[in-house]
């Protein structure tokens, strides 16, 4: 008899992070096209302005920070996330030699490959931004921080790779056995209920305060156990191409 | 030769068969080295295991013998025994078919033997 | 060790019971056809095989293992049907790279001479191709992979008759040169059945038959006659057809209970013919009573 090829998980997660990095590229290049749309449309008024004025003196501030591009970018994290657990792509994994281990774990890889690419865009485009609007409209600047810290970027990666993470925990959970899918939908539902309605009963506030290192570490944190748990599914998960 | 699917004879027969008749036909000698089951397979375009049969039948009448690791080969006397074999079974099949024909067309045993040996005599 | 083992498979979707209890085993590298008609399970039975889906009760083992998400069968396995899909950002030329880089035993040269010989334009996406040329290319990808279990869903649906001739020799050929399992299911078994060895007849569920192709055959003959020297005959064997036209009966048998050699039978005027391994898989799945006729009388 043929001897049997033995292969290691690890060599198909790396050949199909490879893959899937490549042929999702056009994923980044629609955050980039969203996040420049939103770098022109706020660009007169920035995330925030105010203004106030006394006598013949009237002076107009407008803020510009990151916020605005890190909520998009986190948006678009969940959407892209959710799209690789579509069912187009989750048969494409079948064409080649692939589990539902390995192609999840592949999917979570390239989400966080992403999510930095995304961070990186997201700065690039901010910069951008100040750049267009110091040539274009020579307004005058106060710089609060011109240098992004490391901490903030930290921050940044993390909450995209959260909102990818919730993405992917909450496609998978769609696709999976039956009784997953209704507790975990139920679950997400009522989260987000919980959080929109009740918004005082969280006590943000003392989440603000603490230092970015520590909101980061949370993130990965819940990010990580959503990973975790989508892996999970993804293992008692069947497929089909019908 | 085509091999027939239309199911009145089985791949494996007809594969025996047309071995046996290229042993008449002197393409395969004694001691000569007949095509493998891959070989037959692939004239054919049929199964390798369906082939095998084939071979195999002739093995069992010992037409054919194994050399080990080397393949088979056309016994000594493996034509004549065909020839033999052929006269029996097949004139004998041939004969009990026309006798049933006569019988069936009230041609009587006498009238039957005039018309073989016409035959015969028209053939000479 | 088997090649794949299926043990009381059962497997329903929600109250479709697709399979019941199978039992069946593959032993050896083979090119086996899976017959059954539209909603007999097979696609299910393969699905569980090559992994994607579970079973309910039972069990299945494809190489000694639990097939079910795992990398080990994934590697030396490959499923072949018309849903195959890519990417829409590679062409066909991307897609065999990719496919180089996955399967071990990938046979690209083989791939581009086949490819070539259909006259397949390697620049096109997969999306782009016709019907018929879906069907070729995918057959060809499941080809070069040279994976120890082949699985081939109806591979000809859509290909005109001339291709589907050079390919299925194709399928032989490949498999002279790399022996595999090959399971191969298709509806048009005339077409297929010299490169068979075995058949494995799945009906409503259940493998009604798995036997050598010639054995598979053997089963059943046909019996064509006056129908009163029949009417005794058929009365003690199992009758899968019947038909009486002005005192001549057609009917098809079980020959393995059918005690009386053929020579007597054909002293009786009875003749005897044996069917192809179509026409048996049609009547040891026709609903005994059920047939077209009965809708015109």
């Amino acid at each position: 008899m043929q001897s049997l090829t033995n292969i290691s998980l690890k060599t198909i997660v790396k050949k199909q992070v490879k893959w899937k990095v490549k042929l999702n590229i056009s994923a980044l290049s629609s955050l980039v096209i969203v996040q420049i749309i939103f770098a022109v449309l706020t660009s007169s008024f920035g995330s925030g302005s105010y203004g106030s004025g006394s006598g013949n003196l009237d002076v107009h501030f407008s803020i510009y920070s990151l916020d605005i591009f890190l909520i998009i970018s986190a948006i678009w994290a969940f959407i892209v996330a959710l799209l690789f657990t579509a069912k187009a792509y989750r048969i494409d994994d079948l064409s080649v030699v692939s589990s539902r281990t390995s192609s999840t774990i592949a999917n979570i890889l390239v989400m966080i490959i992403y999510s930095f690419i995304a961070v990186i865009l997201m700065i690039s485009t901010y910069y951008l931004q100040v750049l267009g609007i110091l040539l274009v409209e020579k307004k005058s600047f106060v710089i609060d921080h011109l240098f992004i810290s490391p901490s903030v970027f930290i921050l940044c990666f993390s909450s995209i790779c959260l909102f990818g993470a919730i993405g992917l925990l909450f496609g998978t959970s769609l696709k999976g056995p039956v009784v997953i899918k209704l507790f975990l939908s139920t679950f997400i539902l009522f989260s987000f209920i919980y959080i929109f309605m009740a918004p005082n009963s969280i006590n943000l506030g003392s989440l603000i305060m603490l230092p970015n290192i520590m909101i980061s570490v949370l993130y990965m944190l819940v990010a990580t156990l959503c990973f975790s748990l989508t892996i999970w599914i993804a293992n008692k998960s069947e497929v089909s191409r019908k | 030769m085509h091999v027939h699917l239309d199911g009145t004879t089985p791949i494996y027969m007809q594969i025996a068969e047309w071995l046996q008749h290229e042993i008449i036909a002197d393409r395969l000698q004694a001691d000569q080295k007949v095509y493998s089951q891959y070989q037959l397979a692939e004239l054919f375009n049929i199964n390798p295991a369906t082939a095998g049969k084939g071979l195999t039948i002739l093995l069992e009448e010992q037409l054919l013998y194994k050399k080990r690791g080397l393949g088979m080969f056309v016994t000594m006397d493996a034509k004549e025994r065909i020839l033999l074999k052929r006269r029996n079974e097949i004139l004998t099949k041939m004969a009990q078919e026309i006798v049933l024909e006569a019988k069936r067309l009230l041609v009587s045993d006498e009238e039957l033997l005039v018309l073989i040996r016409k035959t015969q005599e028209g053939l000479e | 060790m088997n090649i794949i083992q299926c043990e009381e498979l059962s497997k329903s979707f929600g109250r479709r019971h697709a399979l019941q209890r199978v039992t069946c085993a593959i032993d050896a590298e083979k090119i086996i056809g899976i017959i059954g008609r539209n909603g007999a399970g097979k696609s299910t039975l393969l699905n569980i095989f090559a992994g994607y889906l579970k079973p309910m009760t039972g069990s299945c083992k494809v190489f000694n293992e639990n097939p079910f998400n795992n990398i080990q069968t994934a590697a030396n396995m490959i499923f072949i049907d018309d849903r195959l899909s890519f990417s829409d950002y590679l062409s066909l030329e991307d897609i065999l790279k990719m496919g180089a880089d996955f399967y071990p035993n990938w046979q690209n040269e083989l791939a581009y001479r086949m490819l070539d010989y259909a006259g397949i334009d390697l620049t096109a996406k997969h999306q782009q191709l016709s019907k018929g040329q879906l069907a070729t290319f995918n057959l060809v990808y499941g080809l070069v992979s040279r994976c120890s279990l082949t699985i081939l869903d109806e591979p000809m649906n859509g290909m005109d008759e001339a291709i589907r001739t050079d390919f299925y020799r194709a399928i032989l050929k490949e498999y002279l040169a790399f022996p595999r399992t090959f399971l191969i299911t298709s509806h048009h078994l005339q077409e297929m059945e010299s490169i068979l060895e075995e058949i494995l007849l799945i009906d409503e569920g259940s493998v009604i038959a798995h036997a050598p192709l010639d054995e598979f055959k053997e089963q059943l003959i046909s019996l064509h006659g006056p129908s009163d020297e029949l009417a005794d005959l058929l009365s003690e064997t199992e009758v899968y057809a019947q038909k009486i036209v002005a005192g001549v009966t057609s009917a098809v048998v079980d020959a393995s209970k059918l005690f009386i050699s053929e020579e007597i039978l054909r002293t009786k005027g009875i003749k005897v013919s044996a069917l192809t391994a179509s026409e048996v898989c049609m009547y040891l799945t026709n609903k005994k009573g059920r047939d077209i006729d009965a809708i015109f009388d």
